[in-house]
């Protein structure tokens, strides 16, 4: 039988990336009893520190350096990020991360946060460790409680607000109820859902079904930001090149050895200047194109070995000694693969989810008591990602969601004996004496990864996304009955359960999308059609169905719809 | 090249190497009695592993850098010990 360890505590946060953690930071400022959960080790795995990008906010010759240009006045950014999310961010949201980004950004001195450099250059490897890790020491010293090996398997909601959270603790072979008002989902995305990502192995979404079974809703779940230079060589890792030089100099080129890129940005000069001069935008902006060019390549017979060359030969010599190439020196050349020399294989990956739980400019979600933050949720950064947002916001909304939840701190929330008995035999329920079969559990994990890679990937279109949705709902279930034997295994189990479970919501609202808009991109449908879809697609759990429903985006600022995104004709 | 070595004499099989992995490079046996590596072509090189082992009983065997003292500082605390063995 498992063992229950009941605990009290003012703020739950689950989730120890940039938003948990600056969210637990803030909460604790107000004097109340902060509890930070993660199902794996506290801050050191997880997208946040696993990032390559900056930060990018309205601080000009503050934290600019060779690579990254900040914005002069954070109305160009506001202004920038609802072009490029193609208006399915809320403006609000939007307003409130251009706004207090710069403050937030400054304010990361105080928490630890050394030299800005650390972010991007040679100092840490990988390199969102300069963030991350003194907000976990920030965090620490304040008196934040910190638990690693938690993994939180239902917020308990009674009377309709959050009375608590239960999980299980890896670590001490037990079960664990929180008896708090006040929790925070800052859990992260769920770009492990395809087969091709960059991310970490535990962007499983957790949050995202945590949200939906406690009665949240959901938000543009279709939007998944897929990152064009992922490697696809065989015996190295699938991540992503974080080199800036290397996208100035590089040049895609398909197995007919051409310079495929000019064919689909018809006034990109690859190799020569750099995208933000050509377009006024950087390439991570503008990467959702250069995705989809490179798989369509790809899939119409012009790939070497399913993948397209990134030839780095033009790189300047001495762009290898400085800053990031003497990462990428670190990471790969001494696997013995010659970058400088040989083209190397890359193909797109998700690396995003950038819908989520729908939150308000406080972080609050629609139950009393739950907040989110950070990739957890959507709307902040609409059909399309900013590159250097991907930062702000979790430093932003961690914040604001830190600070709500302490003010929700209202009195002792009991929870009741039948939730707790519920909760552990949700989890008894999956266990078992015998071994369990773990192969077959990672070949489910695996089915479901490449239904959505394949049929909901970067080229979707009706047919193939509508006959992934009966798949996904068959691995649910074969998910759902198997058994494992213990709590690690169980982790793994509720995992590949949220993936299927997640991938079903983000197949339901690719498939009633139908245009493109941002990095959705529909095949079958290929122009944006604001007349039908200016309009949000919210999404809730009813019993065993999802609804989904639709809102009108309503935009204050209606002449930034006149204005086109880039000036060019994508084919 | 690149290798990880797993002391099992020393190893408490608490799983924070495994826990700390943001690829699945490391991982139990069914029965949870020994640390296995599954895959090093996935290993991003990140020591995640190696930093937060609380018996300094994995090593990944690779040109040591810099950063790797600091972050150990910042994640060493008092770890769980789980039951060694099955």
């Amino acid at each position: 039988m498992l063992d229950i360890k009941r605990e009290r505590t003012d703020v739950l946060i689950i989730g120890s990336g940039g938003a948990g953690l600056r969210a637990a930071i803030e909460a604790r400022r107000y004097g109340v009893k902060v509890t930070l959960v993660d199902k794996v080790v506290i801050g050191m795995n997880n997208s946040t520190r696993y990032s390559g990008g900056g930060i990018k906010a309205a601080l000009p010759g503050i934290l600019s350096t060779a690579y990254t240009t900040q914005y002069e006045d954070p109305r160009e950014h506001f202004r920038q990020a609802m072009i490029h999310g193609e208006y399915l961010n809320d403006e609000a949201l939007v307003e409130i991360m251009t706004y207090e980004g710069p403050a937030r950004v400054l304010e990361l001195k105080g928490l630890g946060v050394e030299t800005f450099d650390a972010m991007y250059l040679k100092v840490h490897y990988p390199h969102g460790s300069g963030l991350i890790g003194p907000l976990v020491k920030t965090a620490r010293k304040m008196g934040c409680s910190l638990r690693p090996g938690m993994v939180i398997t239902r917020i308990l909601v009674e009377g309709g607000r959050v009375v608590g959270a239960a999980g299980v603790d890896l670590y001490r072979d037990r079960m664990a109820v929180f008896e708090t008002g006040a929790i925070v989902i800052a859990t992260g995305g769920a770009a492990e859902t395809f087969l091709r990502n960059d991310t970490t192995v535990n962007t499983t979404g957790d949050g995202y079904t945590l949200a939906l079974d406690a009665g949240a809703s959901l938000r543009d779940m279709e939007i998944v930001q897929f990152e064009p230079y992922v490697q696809a060589e065989p015996g190295l890792p699938m991540m992503d090149r974080h080199e800036a030089e290397a996208e100035f100099h590089g040049v895609l080129r398909n197995a007919l050895d051409e310079d495929f890129l000019v064919k689909y940005l018809p006034a990109v000069k690859t190799g020569q200047v750099p995208f933000e001069q050509q377009f006024g935008m950087a390439l991570t902006d503008i990467r959702e194109r250069v995705a989809r060019a490179m798989v369509t390549e790809v899939s119409a017979g012009r790939g070497d070995n399913g993948a397209v060359l990134f030839d780095l030969r033009r790189v300047p010599a001495e762009k290898w000694e400085s800053d990031f190439a003497s990462q990428y020196t670190r990471k790969v050349l001494l696997r013995g693969f010659d970058v400088e020399k040989k083209p190397v294989h890359v193909l797109p990956g998700a690396i995003c989810t950038l819908g989520g739980i729908a939150i308000d400019g406080d972080c609050r979600t629609d139950v009393p008591g739950l907040f989110a933050a950070g990739e957890a949720t959507g709307g902040v950064h609409g059909a399309a990602r900013l590159g250097g947002d991907g930062l702000l916001d979790p430093i932003v909304f961690g914040a604001r969601a830190g600070r709500s939840a302490a003010l929700a701190v209202n009195g002792a929330p009991e929870v009741s004996a039948d939730a707790v008995d519920e909760a552990r035999a949700a989890v008894a329920g999956t266990l078992m004496d015998a071994p369990a079969d773990l192969a077959a559990l990672g070949k489910l994990r695996d089915q479901v990864k490449r239904t959505m890679w394949e049929q909901v990937g970067i080229l979707r279109n009706g047919e193939a996304i509508a006959s992934a949705i009966p798949v996904l709902e068959g691995l649910t279930e074969q998910v759902k009955a198997t058994r494992v034997r213990s709590l690690r295994q169980f982790k793994t189990r509720l995992e590949t359960l949220n993936l299927a479970r997640v991938g079903r919501v983000i197949a339901g609202a690719a498939l009633r999308r139908t245009e493109s808009r941002g990095a959705h991109f529909r095949t079958d449908f290929p122009q944006r059609d604001d007349g039908r879809w200016l309009v949000n697609q919210f999404v809730r759990q009813d019993g065993k169905e999802l609804r989904y429903t639709e809102r009108p985006v309503r935009l204050r600022t209606t002449e930034l719809l006149k204005q086109s995104k880039f000036g060019i004709e994508v084919k | 090249m690149l290798d990880i070595r797993i002391d099992p004499a020393r190893c408490n099989l608490c799983g924070h190497c495994i826990d700390s992995c943001p690829a699945p490079c490391l991982g139990f046996d069914e029965a949870e009695t020994e640390v296995l590596i599954f895959d090093l072509d996935l290993c991003l090189i990140c020591r995640n592993c190696e930093i937060h082992c609380p018996k300094d009983c994995l090593v990944v065997d690779f040109t040591e850098w810099e950063a790797t003292r600091e972050f150990r500082s910042m994640v060493r605390y008092v770890p769980a010990r789980r039951r060694s063995g099955a």
